[in-house]
Parts: C-alpha cells; structure tokens; sequence
C-alpha cells in the first residue's frame, strides 16, 4: 500500500545489497574494532564503510570477494580519516629493519591459549598485524590485501613473512618467560 | 633440505604456495625429520588459534543494537530519496540526548505555563510524586508535582513505531483496524483520522496513506500515516499511564494545548498532549515543515481525545 513503482526499484536495489554485503557487517565490525580499539571510532568507520559501499554497490562485480571489497573500502575511509586527522600512520623503517634483522627464532610454541596468540599480535607494529590477519584470518588474496592497504604485492608478500616470523618470536619469548611448552625440536633460525 | 631451509618454507607450504617439486622436496623432508614435523604442526596449530581467536574474541563482537541501527539507516538512505545525511555513532547519541533534553524543558516549560494559568485545577502526577506520595501515605494531590505526559522512553517508543511501522514494515505484532482498537482499547481511536485530516485542509496537501491501530515495545498507539513533499509522517496518539488514569478522569477538561518539537539528523518530532494522551508526529521533514503539521492537527486531534477522554 506504501510502494510505489520508483519505491519497489529501491526495495529490489536494497535487496541485493542487503544479501550481498550486509552478512560483512561482523567481519568489518571485528576489523575496525582491532584497527581503532574504541568501540565509537570502530562503529562510525564501519557506518561509513557501508554508507560508501551502498552508494558505489553498482561498481561492485557480482561473484567476486564482497568481504574484500568492503575491506578495501573501509581501509580506503580509514586512510582518509587519518589524513584529515593529521595522524598519518607512517610504516616506521625503523619497525621494518626490526622485522628484517629479527633473525634468531626459537621454535613455534604449544600449549598457548587463542587469547595469548592476539596479545602476542597485538604487540607488532601494525602494518604487520594487518597483513597477517587479513592473510591468515580473513582468507584475502596478496593482490586484494595490496589493493585494500595500497601498497605492491611484494610488500604484502614480504610483510606477510615478516609478520608471522615476529608473532613466533613473541610467542617463543613468552612461553620461554612462562616455561610454557616448547616441546618438539630445536631452535632453528627463521 | 636442511631444517632451516624448511622452516623459511613452512608458511608457503600451508599456504599450499609452492611449486610441486619444492613441496616434494619438503615432504621428503619432513619423513625423515621430526623436529620439522612438530615445527609444522605447531605452525599450523597457530594459525588456526589465530583466526579462532580473533573471529570469536568477547571485545571484537559487533554489538546486536549497533547491527540493527546500522542496517536501518542503511536502508533509510536507501529508500527515503530526501535523505542523504547518515548520522553516526557519536552523533546519533548526541541525537537521543538532544531529543530527551528538548522534552524535558518542554515538560518543565508546559508546566510552569499550566501552573501559572491555574492554581485550581490539579495537574499530572509525576512518577516521582507518586513514589512520595506513596511513601509518605498522602492523598492530596495539591502537592504533588506536575508533568507532561511524555517520557524518554515514551518518545523512543513513539519514535520506533514510527521507523519500524511506517518506515521498514516490520513490526512484530500485526496492526489492526484502527475502529476496531477504537472499540477494544482506546474509544479515543474512533474517528481520529477524520480529525487529523481536517477535512482535506492539512498544509501542504498532505495526504492519507494508512491508518491502523499497532503496538511497539509493547505501546499501543492509533497510527495515522500521511504522505507530505513524498515523505511519511507518523501521527501517533497513546494512552499514557494507568493508575493517573482513574485519577485524572476526574479532571474533566484536557490540558492546555502544548505543542513542543524535537529533533534529530533522522526524525523531527513534535508532540502535544491531552489530559490522558500524548499525540507525536514525527518524519523526516524539515522541523518547520513537521511542527507545521502538528500545529495543524493539534486543535482537532486534542479536542477528539478530550471528549474521548470524558465519555
């Protein structure tokens, strides 16, 4: 009794947006809130995901990795946050040369909870925390992770190496610390 | 294949990245090497409390109200053309603040211009009068003091009717006729589409477009849904409490007219009230379009329900 013709053209565009991206809304939510640690910031970066997402949905290639494409966008939106906020993330070449000469790690411990494997994360330089979660968490491809962070797979690639060697090491250091479980083999470089 | 060969490679291998004969290789590998066989393991046991951890961590969860908010103002900028604002977190808080403090000075205006014409006829009861009164066993309602009839809570409710009703069609419950919930619930109801409509003369040509009985959050409002510039507008009118009921009956006359107006980014309210009723309308409109249609529904609508309220 509401609808007119124009109005059902709508109902049908929202539909399609509704099926296909809307089931994100937890995996950017979880994104956002790792990236910002405040639950406001991480509530308005996602609003403004979607509110993007909604307007250029019909740039949106049907079949392929909504989730990714989202997470490109929101990444898109945090970078123009941060620029207008004047808080430019700078990756640090000092983080990078840490990363790169970080060449002692003792072997992958065990017997360490799902909550001591994201503290350990959390204490990476960020731009390596990114790439292993979008990685290792949320399945995207090297090109998608480049085209969401703006940089050149090879960055991804290497940061990627970077990232999991430095979460083994912060795990090793811990689980040394607490005499947790080291129980297979040697400590090999890498 | 040394270990350490191995291990620079053990990420690639559960990637399934590498070339079929460097998998071979690290295979052969692994048969004979124990130490890189656990390595593995534990490689791949790291990953999986990763991805576990993080998808399933307490502080990572999207709050349920933030799900549905954001889902309705999506749908909002989606359907309503004239809306192109989209209010965020922070403001959207700042809203609902700005909206509660708007009633609250409109209630303590509407009061004191009560008091000030009348110091013979008792006004509302405050929740918080009835406590004291309660508490202290008196009966003399001289003391107690005044109030409008419109609450927060009220207000959010009248306000999700207006979005879950008129707007996104979802409401739990079924509406019903509103003659129908005229002779059940509220006689109030009974022609109170005429009134709003003032025959034909509302501003701007505004029209009908439904009119039904519905309940949110577990108020029952008559529901009156107009068509302005292509906008809905909500008129809502409900029955407010239920112990003032029987007191206030004895009051007789309805209040004096009282039209105050809130706003937020999403929806403009306007709201007036009779001795038992608080009437909202609410829409996306301009504030001065929308308190223009309560200014013009309000001589109408507050005369019906007072002579509702005294049959």
């Amino acid at each position: 009794m509401f609808r007119t013709d124009r109005e059902d053209t709508r109902f049908a565009d929202w539909a399609a947006f509704e099926g296909e991206a809307l089931p994100y809304q937890a995996d950017l939510y979880r994104m956002a809130k790792w990236l910002l640690r405040d639950r406001d910031r991480a509530e308005d970066l996602v609003q403004e995901t979607f509110v993007q997402a909604l307007s250029s949905f019909h740039r949106y290639e049907k079949g392929t990795n909504c989730r990714a494409w989202l997470i490109k966008i929101m990444y898109h939106v945090l970078g123009k946050r941060r620029r207008s906020e004047s808080r430019l993330h700078l990756v640090s070449d000092t983080e990078e040369r840490i990363a790169e000469t970080t060449a002692f790690v003792a072997s992958t411990p065990q017997n360490i909870t799902e909550q001591e494997v994201l503290e350990a994360l959390k204490r990476l330089p960020l731009q390596f925390q990114e790439v292993v979660i979008l990685s290792d968490v949320e399945d995207m491809t090297y090109k998608e992770i480049a085209e969401a962070l703006l940089i050149p797979t090879g960055t991804v690639m290497s940061r990627l190496h970077r990232g999991r060697r430095l979460l083994r090491a912060e795990l090793s250091a811990y689980a040394n610390a607490r005499g947790i479980g080291q129980e297979g083999g040697k400590s090999n470089a890498v | 294949m040394q270990c350490s060969d191995f291990r620079e490679l053990a990420d690639s291998y559960l990637s399934d990245e590498l070339l079929i004969e460097t998998n071979h290789d690290l295979i052969r590998h692994l048969e004979s090497c124990a130490g890189c066989r656990h390595e593995l393991a534990a490689r791949r046991e790291l990953r999986s409390k990763l991805r576990k951890g993080f998808r399933q961590a307490a502080e990572l969860q999207m709050p349920d109200e933030f799900a549905g908010h954001l889902r309705n103002e999506l749908r909002n900028v989606m359907l309503l053309p004239s809306r192109s604002s989209f209010r965020t977190t922070v403001g959207r808080r700042a809203a609902y603040i700005a909206i509660a403090a708007s009633l609250v000075v409109a209630a303590a205006l509407g009061y004191r211009a009560i008091q000030q014409r009348s110091n013979v006829q008792p006004n509302i009861f405050t929740e918080a009068a009835r406590e004291t009164k309660s508490s202290t066993g008196g009966s003399d309602s001289s003391n107690s003091t005044g109030r409008a009839l419109v609450s927060a809570s009220l207000t959010e409710n009248a306000i999700g009717d207006h979005r879950d009703c008129a707007i996104n069609h979802r409401l739990k419950e079924r509406p019903i006729a509103l003659e129908e919930a005229g002779r059940i619930h509220d006689r109030a109801y009974v022609n109170l589409v005429q009134a709003v409509m003032l025959d034909g003369q509302l501003p701007g040509g505004a029209t009908l477009v439904e009119a039904h009985s519905c309940i949110f959050n577990g108020q029952r409002f008559a529901h009156v849904i107009l068509k302005y510039h292509d906008q809905l507008v909500s008129v809502l009118a409900t029955a407010v409490g239920g112990e003032q009921t029987s007191e206030l009956k004895t009051l007789g006359a309805s209040k004096e007219e009282l039209v105050s107006s809130a706003g937020s980014d999403t929806y403009r309210l306007a709201h007036f009230e009779t001795a038992r009723h608080a009437v909202f309308v609410i829409s996306s409109l301009s504030e001065a379009d929308n308190m223009a249609i309560a200014r013009a529904i309000a001589p109408s609508v507050s005369k019906h329900v007072a002579r509702a309220e005294v049959a």
